[in-house]
């Protein structure tokens, strides 16, 4: 079957910049609006560059939380970037009110220094692969973070995931679990290595 | 434990050229436009290609609408596969809603935060504070006034650099950039003393700008702590490339992306 990949259309988040980076390797892809548009489609893309609640606010007014929900475990790949990846958890700090696709039984957390003081993972970092299963997708490298929310690595045992270092934390930055691929950077963003991860992703069947 | 790479921002100032009538990328001094130099696009593209770690757009002429800003904006983040910061002209939430819709990371803010602080914290909700850098233009000799020629509107004195830092971290910005109209242009050197001030009143990341002119100016600005460096003049007349740059500092333990 051929690759057809839909990009979530996120009001607030990054749905051009991974279009654009997704069009680097497939010219033809749709940005997803409803649920039916999700049939047809072999990978989904989930990004987000905005706040916890925000995405799941966005998710529910236009229909898409529970088609989305009901895809862990089948046969597309879905990948989430950011925000995108966090909602696939339980809860954030950032919004307490917001629940997200709980997936995962992780609850994203805010990162701070030692006065309680919120700190910004903003800039370039390093990925190191902590577990790597098979041939996988998952591959160090640097990419580009911007995030003061973040899933701990002793929060839930991923079958494959790698994580960077920040401050005293270890965050988990990649991971690979069923059909699922969550990415706490910006691929779209990260030059060579993040078109290389795309790519990757859009070649997972 | 810090262990983010140390990041080289560009900066590509926008400009109207008075003869030509387009919107150029220009360099300043003391914040007056100094030489045009090119396109915005172009420049971009070349940014691009040496791998830069983050592009900064600023539009830095009043006379240039927001539309002409979307439509630059537009062009430069087609060109990009990195993280692009917009400012300058930026007056409400819906116009940095729009930015945002072009896909990119960050809007750096500087008179919104005292004409409209309540925008800033919206943007903060929706977007989240990563999204929002808080930039603030100073006049950087304590001993002397702010010229009455300064073109930089907004600026203010180096004795008031301090409370600007901590309104800014309390509307919930994610990064403060300092930017010394004084030292903008000049190449020799940023303003130190301002950059240790701003770390010792805020823990967000500090975007050192302004007065960049050799790599110990990048290796002094790092090593003092800041988190990013804003460059403009420095890549647009001195032949310098980025590798050579990245190549000098890595030698002198600079942890930068190679």
């Amino acid at each position: 079957m051929n690759t057809q990949v839909g990009i979530v259309n996120l009001a607030a988040g990054n749905t051009k910049s991974v279009s654009r980076a997704v069009e680097v390797f497939l010219p033809d892809h749709k940005l997803i609006n409803s649920g039916e548009q999700l049939a047809g489609c072999t990978h989904v893309i989930i990004p987000g560059v905005s706040n916890f609640g925000s995405v799941v606010n966005e998710l529910h007014s236009k229909n898409l939380f529970k088609p989305l929900q009901s895809l862990f475990g089948g046969d597309k790949k879905i990948m989430g970037l950011c925000a995108g990846m966090q909602i696939m958890g339980i809860s954030s700090d950032e919004s307490p009110k917001n629940y997200g696709f709980s997936w995962f039984n992780f609850q994203v957390k805010s990162l701070v220094n030692f006065n309680n003081k919120q700190l910004f993972h903003t800039g370039w970092n390093s990925v190191e692969s902590v577990k790597n299963t098979s041939e996988s997708i998952l591959m160090k490298g640097n990419f580009y973070f911007n995030h003061s929310y973040h899933v701990s690595k002793s929060d839930y045992e991923f079958e494959e995931y790698g994580i960077s270092r920040f401050s005293d934390y270890e965050v988990v930055s990649i991971f690979k679990h069923s059909n699922i691929l969550g990415v706490q950077f910006h691929p779209e963003k990260s030059q060579k290595s993040g078109l290389k991860l795309l790519r990757s992703f859009l070649e997972w069947k | 434990m810090e262990t983010l790479f140390k990041r080289v921002i560009p900066k590509i100032l926008l400009n109207r050229h008075s003869a030509l009538g387009l919107i150029g990328s220009v360099t300043t001094k003391n914040y007056k436009p100094f030489k045009f130099i090119g396109s915005p696009k172009s420049q971009a593209k070349i940014f691009e290609s040496n791998e830069a770690d983050e592009l900064i757009l600023l539009n830095i002429d009043t006379q240039v609408t927001f539309e002409e800003l979307i439509s630059v904006t537009e062009s430069v983040s087609r060109e990009i596969f990195m993280p692009l910061s917009v400012g300058g002209g930026i007056k409400t939430y819906d116009q940095a809603a729009r930015i945002f819709e072009l896909g990119v990371e960050k809007v750096i803010i500087e008179n919104m935060i005292i004409d409209k602080p309540n925008h800033v914290k919206k943007i903060a909700n929706r977007f989240g504070s990563q999204s929002i850098i808080g930039s603030c233009t100073y006049w950087g000799n304590p001993m002397s006034n702010i010229p009455a020629d300064l073109d930089m509107k907004g600026t203010i004195h180096f004795t008031k650099l301090k409370e600007r830092i901590l309104i800014i971290e309390d509307l919930g910005a994610g990064e403060i950039m300092i930017n010394d109209a004084l030292r903008d242009g000049l190449c020799a050197g940023s303003n130190i003393m301002a950059l240790k001030m701003a770390l010792k009143n805020t823990s967000l990341p500090i975007i050192d700008s302004c007065g960049f002119g050799s790599v110990e100016h990048f290796i002094e600005s790092f090593r003092q702590g800041s988190s990013a460096v804003a460059v403009g003049t420095y890549f647009a007349f001195i032949d310098q490339s980025f590798l050579q740059l990245k190549g000098q500092m890595a030698n002198e333990g600079i942890r930068i992306r190679e």
